[in-house]
């Protein structure tokens, strides 16, 4: 009994309280050389299209204010 | 007998002026999905490339990349750019002499592929294929699509060419083809970086 009970104890430690998983590999890549390619290619897909509307829009800006002084 | 009625006068609202072109804005939104497909290829290249094993790139067996002669090819993309880059400003400005500048810009872009077909047929000759390795698919899908961009942007230079000597172009029509030669232009030194130098 008391074995079962220390079993079941184990199992549920186990099922609340998890450890980290290292399945990303942004973070738990052994390699250095593919976890600095893994973030840096992250922030490249992350920033890029953020800086594409940003410029997009710091432009339009500029284009209604020359418009704006053209009348 | 009815009264005649005297309406007041009330001008007819003037519409805002276009900031930007129909042409203009429909391929700036255009050429922001170009530049994702080509940071996720690049982005994919990256990490295979860094995954190699026995961090060994290119693979064993695998013919090098002609880097020398795509320099040169490089260069000729680069001229081209500039040359419309300079027709397109003089024509904003007013000039509308620049038919010639247009068609030599286009020449060199159909160069630049010419020469990159040539290389194409050598690279296939040694053996690097789309199957032979994760180095020659890459290659093949990264500069593979580059190349269409580059034919379909010569295809809209040509026709801009023709309307030009037609004397039918409008400025918003020439931005819009100038704008998509400029992603081809300026995304290639980035591809040329990553495939043939890194």
């Amino acid at each position: 009994m008391m074995r079962w009970r220390s079993v079941l104890l184990a199992f549920t430690l186990l099922a609340v309280l998890p450890e980290v998983v290292m399945a990303c590999p942004v973070c738990f890549d052994q390699d250095d050389e593919a976890r600095i390619a893994f973030l840096a290619t992250t922030g490249l897909l992350t920033f890029l299209p953020l800086g594409l509307v940003l410029g997009t829009t710091m432009w339009l800006r500029k284009r209604v204010r020359d418009v704006e002084d053209e009348e | 007998m009815a009264e005649a009625r005297v309406l007041p006068f009330r001008p007819r609202p003037q519409r805002p002026k276009q900031l930007v072109g129909n042409g203009v804005m429909g391929m700036i939104l255009f050429i922001f999905t170009e530049v994702m497909l080509f940071a996720g290829f690049i982005s994919a290249f990256i990490i295979v490339k860094a995954r190699a094993v026995g961090s060994v790139w290119p693979p064993p067996g695998q013919p090098r990349l002609p880097v020398e002669s795509t320099a040169f090819n490089t260069a000729a993309l680069l001229l081209s750019g500039l040359v419309l880059f300079l027709a397109h400003r003089a024509y904003l400005k007013g000039d509308r002499q620049i038919v010639g500048r247009v068609g030599v810009a286009a020449l060199l872009g159909v160069l630049f592929v010419a020469l990159q077909g040539r290389e194409w047929a050598a690279l296939l000759a040694e053996g690097l294929t789309l199957t032979s390795s994760s180095y020659g698919a890459f290659f093949y899908v990264i500069v593979g699509a580059h190349a269409l961009h580059a034919m379909g942007a010569i295809a809209a230079l040509v026709w801009a060419w023709r309307r030009l000597e037609a004397g039918s172009l409008s400025a918003d029509a020439l931005s819009t083809v100038a704008l998509f030669w400029y992603f081809v232009v300026l995304v290639w030194p980035v591809l040329y970086a990553q495939v043939y130098l890194a």
